[in-house]
């Protein structure tokens, strides 16, 4: 994509979106187009077609960044969104699936302070993929009586990265593997987790389920 | 706690008290007694229709001693009379139907009894018999009759209405006093766990990492080489990030359980997906309630969704923890009742533990839940679970939303 992607950020935390604003200019392909710290602002300079991805805060002083973004989506279709949340709100994210008319990503406020990652989970959703936070994809696993509790660990393996929105060959990279097994693995898991469809949609229906599907164990 | 109302001293005239006894809820009661009464005070003002008709002065034409005794013929006879009619409604259970047909009864009754009281006139009266006389008597008995008796229940019938009002409002007072008494004494609970929580776990966490972190920042201090500490580094801050999910967010959830504005089955899933991954959990949500979500009306009210979310939230605690359940069912739905401004929350949560020890338990840890939700006019029990462990039932009604209203 030539077109610089338009970001526009919630967030009530003024370090936390001056931290964002910086970390976002270092990237010429990206540039932010509004930065606000409330709902009742969002609703106001978010105008359909001004923003490619819009990154929301979960918890915002004035209402709640999830119904924000159905809010917006609904206004704007071509509206990618970012959740944004310092807790694991995974549940909210895989609830608000079904509403959105759009799959979301998600990332976790810890991530988003790594460069590499924020600007490369902004550019992924721009583009129209899902992904979801790598440190909570990490720590999931799949969920007892689940569909992705049936795979392989290996098919799993290979679902948490693209889940973490890695292409096919950055996925191959990472295991060590070749670009062809992935695309092996990924054949299986979507035949074992009944999706179908063509390519784009499947890889999505894969990572919404690994999202549905799996849980974190936070107490030690 | 939560004390028992006392109810008010009654301090009220003793006429008042005196309708207490004779009529505690029964109309049909009170009902005869007003007809009764309607009716002596109609055989005493018949002695005027008496004098009007000339029957006084014909009596007195033949002696004293005659006046007195036609006067006191003619208050037995309509006393007989309206008893007649009163006796006869009576045993027709007149209440038990509506309106039109109850005053069809009595008139009935009135209309047949109004015959024989016309006879027994004719042979009192010395004065002469015509068909005005009959057609007149025969009305004025049949209108008599049926105003007392229809008067009497009429009466009873709004005293009765006015009684059940009174009632229900005082039930709807009482559990608002509960429901009051009951949000203070949540609170002061919430703020202590709180308290608690932050001065005790929270706090010594904190402190445990900032030791951690000092003897890290002593060690590089001395010369250590910076790569051992990194994976040390990494180490705590994993540690505080357990701290910050676990801790922090169980504070806040206590306080404002999350995703809670979202709507019920939000907050719901939300809470399915913080159990660990060992635990199959399932959710099925009722098709009304489903409807109402699809069309994004807000289902419950927030007081409502709360009790939902924190009710399943202990049953779920309770299945894993004492019950040992590796799966849990949780279902939810919402029904209209008889009254269209009231509808019923009913939430269920099964599991596949061990069960219940005791088959009639007592709710301990869900006892605060019990009586949260009875303070608002829902119940609560506990019991076996087809799917092997504990069902958690719960019910609460709560007041249709406006948008529903269309």
């Amino acid at each position: 994509m030539d077109k610089v992607i338009r970001v526009g950020i919630v967030e009530d935390e003024a370090v936390m979106r001056g931290m964002l604003e910086q970390t976002i200019a270092t990237d010429d392909s990206l540039a932010v187009v509004h930065s606000v710290p409330g709902v009742t602002e969002a609703k106001l300079v978010f105008t359909p077609g001004s923003v490619d991805v819009a990154m929301l805060d979960v918890h915002l002083p004035d209402g709640n960044g999830v119904a924000l973004g159905v809010h917006l989506q609904r206004q704007d279709p071509n509206l990618a969104v970012m959740l944004l949340s310092s807790e694991d709100v995974m549940g909210l994210y895989s609830s608000v699936q079904e509403e959105a008319p759009k799959p979301w990503s998600y990332l976790s406020k810890r991530s988003s302070f790594a460069r590499d990652v924020l600007l490369r989970a902004l550019a992924a959703t721009a583009h129209g993929q899902v992904v979801v936070d790598p440190y909570l994809v990490q720590r999931s696993e799949p969920r007892a009586g689940s569909a992705v509790a049936d795979l392989t660990p290996a098919q799993f393996g290979v679902l948490r990265l693209v889940a973490e929105g890695l292409s096919n060959q950055a996925v191959a990279e990472k295991l060590g593997i070749n670009t062809r097994s992935v695309e092996s693995h990924l054949k299986s898991i979507y035949q074992r987790l009944g999706i179908d469809g063509d390519g784009a949609n499947r890889r999505v229906a894969a990572v919404l389920a690994f999202i549905e599907q799996t849980g974190r164990a936070w107490r030690t | 706690m939560t004390q028992p109302l006392r109810e008010q001293p009654l301090n009220q005239p003793t006429f008042h008290r005196f309708i207490d006894q004779i009529a505690t809820h029964d109309p049909t009661r009170t009902g005869t007694v007003l007809a009764i009464v309607n009716v002596v005070l109609y055989s005493i003002m018949s002695l005027a229709s008496w004098a009007g008709w000339g029957g006084w002065y014909e009596a007195a034409k033949t002696s004293p001693a005659r006046v007195v005794t036609e006067a006191i013929a003619l208050i037995a006879v309509n006393l007989a009379f309206g008893l007649l009619v009163v006796g006869g409604t009576v045993l027709l259970h007149p209440l038990r139907y509506r309106a039109g047909i109850r005053y069809t009864f009595i008139a009935g009754v009135a209309f047949i009894a109004s015959v024989p009281r016309t006879m027994a006139m004719q042979a009192i009266y010395t004065t002469p018999i015509s068909a005005t006389f009959i057609l007149g008597e025969w009305v004025a008995g049949f209108a008599a009759g049926f105003v007392s008796v229809a008067a009497g229940l009429f009466t009873a019938e709004l005293v009765a209405r006015v009684r059940t009002e009174a009632e229900r409002r005082r039930e709807t007072s009482r559990r608002a006093a509960r429901a009051v008494e009951e949000l203070q004494s949540e609170e002061m609970r919430v703020r202590r766990m709180v308290a608690d929580r932050l001065h005790g776990t929270l706090q010594y966490q904190l402190v445990t990492v900032t030791a951690a972190l000092d003897g890290i920042a002593e060690r590089l201090d001395t010369g250590e080489p910076g790569h051992k500490a990194a994976a040390d580094l990494r180490e705590w801050a994993d540690r505080l990030e357990q701290v910050r999910e676990e801790e922090v967010r169980t504070l806040s959830h206590a306080i404002f359980p999350a995703g809670i504005e979202l709507g019920t089955i939000h907050a719901i899933e939300l809470m399915l997906q913080r159990l660990p991954p060992q635990i199959e959990a399932h959710l099925d949500v009722g098709p009304t309630l489903h409807t109402m979500v699809d069309r994004f009306e807000a289902a419950l009210p927030s007081a409502e969704r709360m009790i939902a979310i924190y009710t399943i939230e202990e049953a779920m605690t309770n299945a894993l923890r004492h019950g040992g359940a590796t799966q849990l069912w949780v279902s939810i739905e919402v029904f209209p009742t008889d009254d269209p401004a009231t509808w019923l929350l009913d939430l269920g949560v099964d599991d596949n533990g061990r069960g219940l020890a005791d088959p009639d338990p007592v709710l301990s840890g869900l006892a605060r839940h019990n009586e949260r939700l009875e303070s608002r006019g829902g119940t609560l029990s506990l019991g076996p679970s087809v799917r092997g462990g504990v069902r958690l039932h719960a019910q609460l009604p709560f007041d249709r939303p406006a948008k529903l209203a269309g």
